[in-house]
């Protein structure tokens, strides 16, 4: 069973995360400070931690700061909307992803088993598939409902990096830095105008893309699992 | 400066100017000598008034010079007895007297042509330049600025340092340099302070302190100092003429002038300002009464009646309160996401731009709606790869908050448009509902106000309309033909060098015009 870290100093909100977790299944501790994190963390060695960001005693990025890379279980961050910046900020300091203050349990969830899936690491597989989008890494070959589409370099790569973590949110940073190089990390506008691209190909209507999602101000999503309105 | 270096000129002249006085009365002399035997004293007298009227042309000492020698030469060389001062006739004094008085009267002459002269020059060039620093001053639109262009101006036009300080605006009493440079001692330091706080020039050439090095001249504005100019000119005491006072002083009071208008129209925009957050708090509190209150009356409601009597309440009747609870918590979640984004926009934050295309946006805010767009139609009519400058977040709010009012207020199918109109690019969300009532016109984008009975602050439009103009864009609303209201926004098309900020809209208010 894995452990899942709360780090709030709300209590009424570590209620309805303890309730909502421990209810599906998943053992929880909790912190209501960077110092009380940073302790449980040692104590429970958690395999996932939520954490909010505006914390008693300093910012929750201390918490990331503050703790090796190694010992650091993957970290969904609970910020505000209009924090786009926090966001990126924060997913740049090594957070996995970020939820939305207020969410539903159902979007809590599903972004708790995003993260969990990744503790062994990505798994290196010659195929991905993502909804209906299959890509054959080797060949080099991407097909979308079984048919075949035929990808620049660039919006291969951008594509993989994509779908190799499936549900995650990538900020604009990491993916110019993954496919481009460190040097390109300032040319969002690159990225864009490939994104838009590669959603021309990928996308039945690219103006109302089903999977390569935009979350503004802060990067993109491939969605894991096909949109279903009711249940989000 | 233009009077110490006609100074200069003027005392490397007089040397000169001895120099031809000794050798006009020299070769008169000659002159005289060489034609004694033809020439009468009469004759000889009026050579040696003509070489007095010559040197007396550089001034007053040269005219003196010249004057004595050539008494003294045409007594010595011409008057009976010959080669000695003696003089046999009386009324050679009459001749002595004469040659003084012509050499007084035409030196007296020449000096106050030559000064009424250089003082017209010294004028003129004053005028200009305070005509020059006249028309750079104006175009000043921050203090920095009309500080900047005075110390320019001081320095270009004497050989001078200066700077200008002004009041710190936390510690009373201390004055802090805005543009120059120039390094005070303390007793230097007081006396800049004595001439702010007197509104009266101080230091160097001036009645009060005149001994010290440096000269402070305060700028008013009316009567009140707004700041002070501190001048070290040059080491040589001569080269600070007085003539330079009255221009430094002319130009002190423009620059005060300019400073006054400038910290006016600060002062303006910063009470319109503050009016408006008064006016945006108020209907805040308005709102927050009311429309915050009553999703929490049915959440607080819902909530209570599942946790007292949950036996009583059959499953369907469970299911209706939990939906209703969750969605009036969404109603208050956009109620205050609206709130805190307009408050955040109107105080005047800069948006962060980027070119991003329109279908991204578009994508985006419909992505984030497609739960409340369900299985409404959407028609997109998209241009490919149009791009526009503008802040991603702030863009998609805009998008997403027309699409909630076509949801709530109008019908089905939605369309969303976007093209390039030369240097604008359009916009237009239309729905096919009962249209906008055509009486609010663009009141429909003022905070609070409800075109129908749905719920909702009516924040949503001011929103939309708060983010455009952040962006530099407008919106208008209308009825389409055969019915719906459409929304028309225009962007600029190219990333702007300078978008003002929605607060700059106040500095066309009026007060600025009677300040300036």
């Amino acid at each position: 069973m894995s452990t899942i870290l709360i780090v709030d100093d709300d209590l009424q909100l570590r209620r309805f995360l303890r309730t909502t977790l421990a209810g599906h299944g998943h053992a929880v501790a909790e912190a209501g400070s960077v110092a009380d994190a940073i302790d449980a963390i040692g104590r429970v060695r958690p395999s996932l931690m939520l954490l909010d960001l505006g914390l008693p005693d300093g910012d929750g990025l201390d918490v990331l700061r503050k703790l090796p890379a190694e010992s650091r279980p993957p970290v969904i961050v609970l910020s505000a909307r209009g924090q786009e910046g926090d966001k990126v900020t924060a997913l740049d300091a090594g957070a996995d992803d970020y939820l939305t203050k207020p969410f539903g349990a159902s979007e809590l969830l599903a972004r708790i088993r995003v993260a969990l899936r990744r503790v062994g690491g990505a798994p290196a597989l010659d195929m991905i598939e993502v909804g209906p989008i299959k890509i054959d890494q080797p060949r080099h070959v991407v097909t979308v409902e079984g048919r075949e589409v035929h990808l620049t370099p660039i919006e291969f790569r951008l594509l993989l990096e994509l779908a190799r973590q499936p549900g995650r949110v990538l900020t604009h940073r990491k993916l110019l830095t993954e496919v481009w190089g460190p040097n390109a990390v300032d040319e969002t506008h690159y990225l864009r105008v490939h994104m838009g691209a590669l959603r021309r190909k990928i996308e039945a209507d690219p103006a109302r893309p089903r999977w390569l999602l935009t979350e503004a101000g802060v990067g993109y999503r491939l969605r894991e699992s096909a949109p279903d309105t009711s249940a989000r | 400066m233009v009077s110490s270096r006609s100074a200069i000129t003027r005392d490397q002249a007089s040397a000169a100017a001895y120099g031809r006085a000794v050798l006009a009365i020299a070769i008169a002399t000659a002159v005289g000598m060489a034609f004694a035997a033809y020439a009468t004293i009469a004759e000889i007298t009026m050579l040696y008034l003509i070489s007095i009227m010559l040197a007396s042309l550089a001034g007053r000492g040269p005219s003196l010079v010249a004057a004595s020698l050539a008494v003294a030469a045409f007594d010595f060389c011409f008057v009976p007895p010959r080669f000695t001062f003696a003089v046999s006739d009386l009324r050679y004094l009459m001749t002595f007297a004469v040659m003084f008085a012509a050499g007084l009267v035409i030196s007296t002459l020449t000096t106050r042509l030559r000064r009424q002269e250089h003082d017209a020059v010294i004028r003129e060039r004053h005028t200009a330049a305070l005509l020059a620093f006249t028309r750079d001053i104006a175009a000043a639109v921050a203090p920095g600025d009309a500080a900047a262009v005075t110390v320019a101006h001081l320095e270009a036009g004497f050989p001078v340092t200066a700077a200008v300080l002004v009041p710190e605006p936390h510690t009373p009493g201390a004055l802090v340099a805005v543009a120059g440079a120039v390094a005070l001692a303390p007793h230097e330091l007081e006396v800049v302070r004595w001439a702010f706080e007197h509104g009266q020039p101080a230091g160097r050439g001036t009645p009060t302190l005149r001994e010290m090095q440096i000269l402070a001249v305060p700028l008013l504005s009316g009567a009140d100092p707004v700041g002070v100019i501190a001048i070290r000119g040059p080491q040589d005491p001569r080269q600070q003429g007085s003539a330079a006072l009255p221009l430094i002083e002319a130009i002190a009071r423009q620059a005060g002038l300019a400073l006054g208008r400038v910290k006016f129209a600060d002062q303006a925009r910063e009470a319109a300002l503050q009016a408006r957050t008064e006016h945006t708090r108020n209907a805040l509190l308005s709102a927050v009464s009311h429309d915050l209150r009553t999703p929490l009356s049915v959440i607080t409601g819902a909530a209570t009646s599942l946790r007292d009597d949950p036996d009583r309440l059959s499953p369907a009747a469970r299911h209706e309160l939990v939906s209703s609870i969750v969605e009036d918590a969404q109603r208050l979640e956009r109620v205050l996401g609206n709130l805190l984004q307009l408050t955040r926009v109107e105080s005047g934050l800069v948006p962060s731009r980027e070119l991003i295309p329109i279908e991204e946006l578009v994508g985006g805010a419909l992505t984030r709606m497609e739960e409340a767009i369900g299985n409404r139609k959407v028609h997109l009519d998209i241009a490919p790869d149009l791009v526009v400058p503008v802040d991603a977040v702030l863009l998609e709010q805009v998008l997403i908050n027309l699409i909630d009012n076509a949801i709530k207020h109008g019908a089905p199918p939605i369309e969303l448009r976007a093209r390039r109109d030369g240097a604008r690019v359009v916009i237009e969300v239309r729905d096919h509902g009962p249209g906008v009532p055509v009486e609010l016109g663009p009141r429909l984008f003022d905070k609070f106000v409800r075109a129908s009975m749905a719920p909702g602050a009516g924040l949503g439009l001011a929103v939309v309309r708060a983010i455009v103009e952040a962006h530099g864009g407008t919106i208008v609303v209308d009825n389409a033909p055969g019915g719906g209201a459409r929304f028309h926004l225009e962007l600029p098309a190219e990333h702007p060098a300078a978008i003002r900020p929605p607060v700059d809209e106040l500095a066309s208010l009026p007060v600025r015009d009677v300040a300036s």
